[in-house]
């Protein structure tokens, strides 16, 4: 096996990272591959909440690092899907405490044990973003469809031209479709015209994915829900299959009209 | 013998590293193993680079940002002669001209400055982040979006369209132009004259902008018109 090594990304903080991070990784291990997922978020860790992990935590990445404990040691499996397994970040030390080389030993190491490394980048664009993009070898970009989280986004993908590790993907997270109908919110269109890159995915906002995240319960684990099943589609158009996009129109949903009614 | 190849001065902008003659991979340890010796001393710098003719690729020059910045020092700009070198500042966000815009009252405005010109071709699109600075024309092939940033003493061109913030004749040339496919800045400036914000709803047309009577107007670029005006 080896793995291909993919760093989840966004400059702005709370467009969804962790969230994405979780879900592609619950899918891709629902479709049977084995994935690793990285909390590079040192110091504010969160993934592990996020995918339910957080009471078995012993080691984590910066104990690896630093040699206390070898690799196996701080991958915790889950429970739920056998081949699911979480390196979390350490939160009592800060994003000096890892340098990207660190980070490119890790994955090399990582590499040969699973198919897919998923790393959760902090926010900003300093060091921490760095050491997260340091392995990559595909780099997802999340944005909300907001002016300054685009604008953010922008940034990014330019850096990440910069470090040679271009082109990015784009994934828009929380795509309201009834304010894009009333004109208050910006289409996937207009993002994809702005920043000019590929766009692999598209996020529905759903009120599913925040009762989940506080469960730990990722959404991908149930295809009934809209977001869960446009995660469930970028995990296999990350795998080389052509899916189409999600119709986003909420029209036939049970909300929307009860909405109209009133 | 180290003292020739490297020679560390202040400026008004911070420090000035300058390398002469020397490879960049002994080039490169001078300067790391320079500043490990003095310690602290450089704690928090702001450093621009003078490499002279070498050149440089992107991951080459991002590694030394990389380990400087580990040492919290930061390169904010890259001098040289090489045009790989400057390319690669760019792309990197680094300025590649310490102290464009200070010349402002010293220089005159000169009628001469059209010749003997030269420009810099930018063939991607500039995203939020980016800033070309140079003494030369611009030219873009691409858009520039919000958030990036060129600094010309010369023209800027925009075959694309331009949403971030520019800023022709910087160092005090008011018959310098501003040409773009679509014209939105969120900053427009011609030697000391910043143009009003514009309130209208924009046209998807080309248009140019210069200074008229101490003031920029833009209009659209007509191919009919003569837009040369006392040139």
């Amino acid at each position: 096996m080896s793995a291909t090594v993919v760093t989840i990304t966004s400059g702005k903080g709370g467009v969804g990272k962790t969230t994405t991070t979780a879900n592609l990784a619950v899918a891709l291990a629902a479709a049977g591959d084995k994935v690793c997922c990285i909390d590079g978020d040192i110091g504010l860790r969160n993934l592990d909440v996020v995918l339910g992990l957080e009471n078995r935590i012993v080691y984590d990445l910066v104990d690896i690092i630093e040699g206390r404990c070898r690799l196996r040691q701080a991958m915790i499996r889950d429970k739920r899907l056998e081949e699911l397994y979480l390196i979390p970040a350490a939160q009592t030390r800060d994003k000096s405490a890892v340098s990207p080389s660190d980070m490119v030993k890790l994955c090399d190491e990582l590499r040969s044990e699973v198919d897919w490394i998923l790393i959760d980048s902090p926010a900003g664009i300093e060091r921490g973003f760095r050491n997260t993009i340091a392995p990559a070898d595909t780099i997802l970009v999340v944005t909300n469809p907001e002016v300054s989280a685009v604008r953010d986004a922008d940034r990014i993908i330019g850096l990440v031209e910069a470090e040679e590790k271009g082109p990015a993907k784009l994934i828009i997270n929380r795509v309201n479709q009834a304010l894009i109908k009333r004109g208050d919110m910006l289409s996937a269109d207009d993002v994809v015209e702005l920043l000019a890159i590929k766009l692999i995915g598209v996020i529905p906002d759903d009120d599913n994915v925040i009762i989940s995240t506080n469960r730990g319960q990722p959404v991908a684990f149930e295809t009934k829900s809209k977001a869960g099943q446009a995660f469930t589609n970028i995990a296999m158009r990350l795998k080389g299959q052509e899916v189409p996009f999600l119709d986003m129109d909420v029209k036939d949903d049970l909300f929307s009209r009860l909405f109209h009614t009133n | 013998m180290n003292e020739e190849k490297i020679v560390i001065k202040g400026i008004a902008e911070g420090l000035l590293i300058t390398l002469r003659d020397c490879p960049w991979k002994e080039a490169k340890n001078l300067v790391i193993s320079r500043i490990d010796e003095k310690g602290t001393f450089f704690k928090g710098a702001r450093i621009a680079l003078d490499v002279g003719d070498v050149s440089l690729k992107a991951a080459e020059l991002g590694k030394l940002r990389d380990e400087l910045s580990e040492q919290g020092i930061t390169i904010w700009a890259v001098i040289s002669k090489s045009e790989i070198t400057i390319k690669t500042a760019q792309v990197l966000g680094l300025s590649t001209e310490l102290g464009i815009r200070k010349n402002y009252e010293k220089q005159k405005q000169s009628s001469t400055f059209f010749e003997g010109e030269s420009a810099v071709w930018v063939e991607k699109t500039l995203r939020a982040g980016y800033k070309v600075e140079t003494r030369c024309h611009v030219v873009v092939m691409g858009d520039v979006n919000p958030g990036a940033e060129i600094i010309s003493a010369g023209n800027i061109i925009v075959w694309g369209r331009l949403s971030g913030s520019v800023h022709a004749g910087a160092d005090g040339n008011k018959k310098a132009r501003v040409l773009t496919l679509e014209m939105d800045p969120t900053g427009l400036q011609i030697a000391q004259i910043a143009a009003a914000p514009r309130l209208k709803k924009r046209k998807k047309q080309p248009e140019i902008a210069s200074i008229f009577e101490n003031e920029i107007i833009i209009e659209s670029w007509d191919i009919h018109k003569n837009h040369r005006g006392d040139l």
